[in-house]
């Protein structure tokens, strides 16, 4: 079933709902459009040929549109000239009660533009060089290199949508201590704008603490920046999730005609469970992680559509449909680290396993406006139901799982 | 039963403490449940746990003289809210159910307690007081009947107050608010006292986001109110809450408690340390983005100085300071993720900022590591065109100089 957003208010340009209709299908011809492109009709309107579907057309008499804005014959005409060549443009007829559609493309930087910002960074950007990172001593004997993990990746396009995944965990230990920890971090990008659904941050210790034994554990989840969950000390966390919504707007304007002001919505639960902690005992320290954080994330939206110079089209149907899986996207962590009394020596163990499980960018979100733009009670062309479209989003759906890494290791210390 | 009584009264006032219970004593008597469905009826607000609860002296009027909270008759039978059973069905589904189903749900929940507020108050209500499952569905519905401009807030406050498995997870809900309501946090507020643990920290971590939303929503009085009553507990907090609080004031961004925040920094504790990092994300202060710049560039665990890339990204301050401290991370740190972490958060602020974009081309020469580099001409491809990036790539590298790129 797919999720719609369509109009359900006439007097507004705009307002979206909900409600199902069929995906555009295979056969559905698609035309990229983009933003610069410049329209050049086929076939020309004229005043006369409109005279002759509405004998009273004048091109400097003014209409009332269906939404009650005013609008001159002469305006009427340029907005007729400029749908009649984008929907030659896409191949389609007018008065067919068929969809035109555009695969949207924006404008971006140039290399001159590009070059421009960069130069603004050096000019403002006064870097200091900072002392370089000191590095602690350690008393004791530490582990030579120990596990540790990094790993990020993306998928998809930003100015359009993306997901982003990573996790950066290791373990460490010493004559007197183990520890585990690290973050692991999901997201997505929405036309340019970057939203870390969740961060996990977690860290376990075990440790000699004078003559006793202590650990310690704490761990944090944020979700698009706050704090939700935080944990002290050892603990196990039963399945939860957190949903957060935000919307991105973003406009978008074709053949100087056209501008869709689009808001879209994106519904995203991150999700927890697993446990973190370890044991302390005399010769003994161990921490141990074993967590499994996730994300899913859907993008809906609305829109406004205005054609320039034809004020509200009020009588014309605009929406938005939208049916897009942004991820759903889980990482299982584990990782633990042992050292225990070997003798007269300190063995250390350890191992990390990180996986991915997820599926992603599936769907598409579409802007769409009906021709229903004849004036308020004085049909001129017959384009009632004609139907432009704009694919703004558009992904066949992917899945993956997939061991990132998996080692153990022991050393003696 | 006395020290309730007291915390209620600072709370709510002797005249809506009244009304309250008169609320859950009609309640109760009409209920046509057995003794255990009747047990989940609010006949009992929250214990106090300690002495240090909120003072209603110390609180600002603002807070002081909300209306008093509102509550549902949730004994009532099922059926006025069209999406009871749907929710009924789904919420021990919580792990399993599908994105389409859950999306559907999310429509109809909405759509319906828009529709029919006080029913599916009610109804929706009992479910969550029911719950044993706080997971993606609770959250979905706890959502809904929070933020819904349709519900009384007043209404929805009340709805925080009743005893449950999940009321925490209730509590964290309101982060979806996007206006808040006096009754909203004075009743968070009372809160904090909860004799559950679970729902004490819940309370104060999202009073924290809530302080922050008022902040965002022109509410600087309230904010204001919020603000101070964290910083004041942050100043003598228990062992147990200590974290929370940090980490309620790093929701709130409380410029207040920066010095506590940052004496976190100096910790012995990599724990505190990291905790101190996160709770200064949204501070604005000059002194704030510079600690955290401080400890980007300068700490010695790569954990905590990606901490602080992460917490670099928040703010909307000092934004030419975050994206200097930021450049110098993605090309002096010998930490790969910790410089990748710095061009992620480079990417973020070049989503509000031209200097963002142009510190992005910057990394793109001079990142420290390849897969810095990488990452930056992927972030840039949000910016430019291919061909600009093909060109940049290709271009030589302009002489690096002392005052950077």
């Amino acid at each position: 079933m797919k999720n719609v957003a369509f109009v359900v208010a006439i007097g507004a340009v705009l307002i979206a709902g909900t409600a199902s209709a069929a995906p555009l299908g295979v056969n559905v011809k698609k035309t990229t459009v983009l933003e610069a492109d410049v329209l050049t009709p086929s076939t020309k309107h004229s005043a006369a040929s409109l005279q002759k579907r509405l004998p009273s057309f004048d091109l400097n008499r003014s209409y009332k549109t269906a939404g009650g804005a005013t609008i001159t014959g002469r305006q009427y005409l340029e907005v007729v000239n400029a749908l009649q060549a984008a929907a030659d443009k896409a191949g389609c007829t007018l008065g067919t009660k068929k969809s035109c559609n555009f695969i949207a493309s924006e404008a971006k930087l140039s290399k001159a533009g590009l070059e421009r910002v960069a130069n603004l960074a050096t000019l403002k950007l006064a870097i200091r060089k900072l002392p370089t990172p000191v590095k602690l001593g350690k008393p004791e004997k530490a582990a030579k290199a120990p596990l540790g993990f990094s790993w990020s990746n993306e998928w998809g396009t930003r100015s359009r949508a993306a997901v982003y995944a990573g996790a950066e965990f290791g373990t460490d230990g010493s004559t007197s201590s183990s520890s585990c920890g690290g973050a692991a971090f999901a997201g997505v990008f929405v036309f340019n704008r970057q939203k870390e659904v969740l961060r996990l941050e977690g860290e376990a210790r075990a440790a000699a603490s004078g003559a006793s034994a202590s650990v310690s554990a704490s761990s944090e989840l944020f979700v698009l920046g706050d704090s939700v969950w935080s944990k002290s000390g050892s603990f196990t966390a039963t399945p939860l999730a957190f949903e957060k919504s935000f919307s991105v707007s973003k406009s978008f304007t074709y053949w100087g005609l056209i501008t869709i002001n689009l808001a879209a919505k994106t519904t995203a639960s991150a999700y927890i469970s697993g446990s973190l902690g370890g044991t302390a005992s005399a010769g003994a320290y161990s921490c141990s992680v074993n967590m499994t954080p996730g994300v899913r994330a859907t993008l809906g939206g609305s829109a406004e559509v205005a054609i320039l110079g034809y004020g509200d089209i009020s009588a014309g149907a605009v929406g938005v449909e939208a049916d897009v899986t942004l991820a759903d996207v889980s990482l299982p962590i584990k990782a633990s680290a042992t050292i225990s009394s070997a003798g007269s020596s300190v063995k250390f163990t350890e191992t990390l396993q990180v996986d991915l499980a997820m599926k992603y960018l599936k769907g598409s979100l579409d802007a769409y406006f009906k021709t229903v733009i004849p004036l308020d009670g004085e049909s001129i062309l017959d384009w009632d139901n004609d139907k432009f479209t704009f694919t703004l989003i558009e992904f066949d759906g992917y899945s993956y799982n997939h061991t990132l890494f998996s080692k153990s290791a022991e050393q003696t210390l | 039963m006395e020290g309730e009584n007291a915390v209620m009264h600072r709370i709510l006032g002797p005249g809506r403490l009244a009304a309250l219970a008169l609320l859950a004593l009609t309640t109760a008597c009409a209920s046509p449940e057995p003794p255990e469905r009747a047990a989940f009826i609010p006949a009992r607000s929250p214990a106090p746990a300690r002495e240090q609860a909120p003072e209603l002296a110390s609180v600002c009027p603002l807070l002081r003289d909300a209306p008093a909270p509102i509550q549902a008759d949730i004994t009532g039978g099922a059926g006025a809210c069209p999406v009871t059973a749907a929710v009924q069905t789904a919420m021990p589904r919580s792990a399993a159910i599908g994105e389409d189903e859950l999306n559907t749900l999310r429509s109809d929940i909405a759509r319906a307690v828009a529709e029919h507020p006080r029913e599916c108050v009610a109804e929706l209500g009992r479910e969550l007081v029911a719950a044993t499952d706080c997971g993606i569905v609770y959250d979905a519905v706890a959502v809904r009947i929070l933020t819904s401009p349709a519900v009384d807030p007043r209404l929805a406050a009340g709805e925080l107050l009743r005893p449950a498995q999940c009321q925490w997870k209730l509590l964290s809900a309101l982060r979806e608010s996007t206006s808040i309501d006096p009754t909203i946090a004075a009743t968070l507020l009372g809160l904090t006292t909860s004799a559950d643990e679970d729902v004490r920290k819940a309370a104060w971590m999202t009073l924290g986001t809530v302080g922050r939303l008022a902040r965002e929503s022109a509410r600087p009085e309230l904010f204001a109110c919020i603000e101070e009553h964290i910083a004041s507990e942050l100043r003598s907090p228990t062992d147990t809450l200590r974290p929370v609080l940090i980490a309620a004031a790093g929701n709130a961004g409380c410029e207040r408690c920066g010095d506590q925040l940052h004496a976190l920094l100096a910790s012995d504790d990599g724990a505190q340390r990291r905790l101190g990092v996160t709770a200064l994300r949204f501070l604005p202060g000059e002194r704030d983005v510079a600690a955290l710049c401080r400890v980007l560039l300068t700490a010695p665990e790569s954990s905590l100085r990606g901490s602080a890339a992460f917490a670099l990204r928040h703010g909307r301050e000092q934004l030419e300071r975050r994206l200097a401290c930021l450049f110098e991370a993605a090309t002096e740190d010998e930490a790969e993720f910790v410089s990748r972490d710095a061009v992620t958060s480079i990417a973020e602020l070049a989503s509000r900022s031209e200097l963002g974009v142009g510190t992005l081309v910057q990394v793109v020469r001079f990142g420290a590591h390849e897969s810095a580099r990488a990452a930056a001409a992927s972030a840039l491809r949000a910016f430019a065109t291919e061909e600009a990036i093909a060109e940049l790539l290709n271009a030589p590298p302009a002489p690096a100089g002392g005052a950077g790129p």
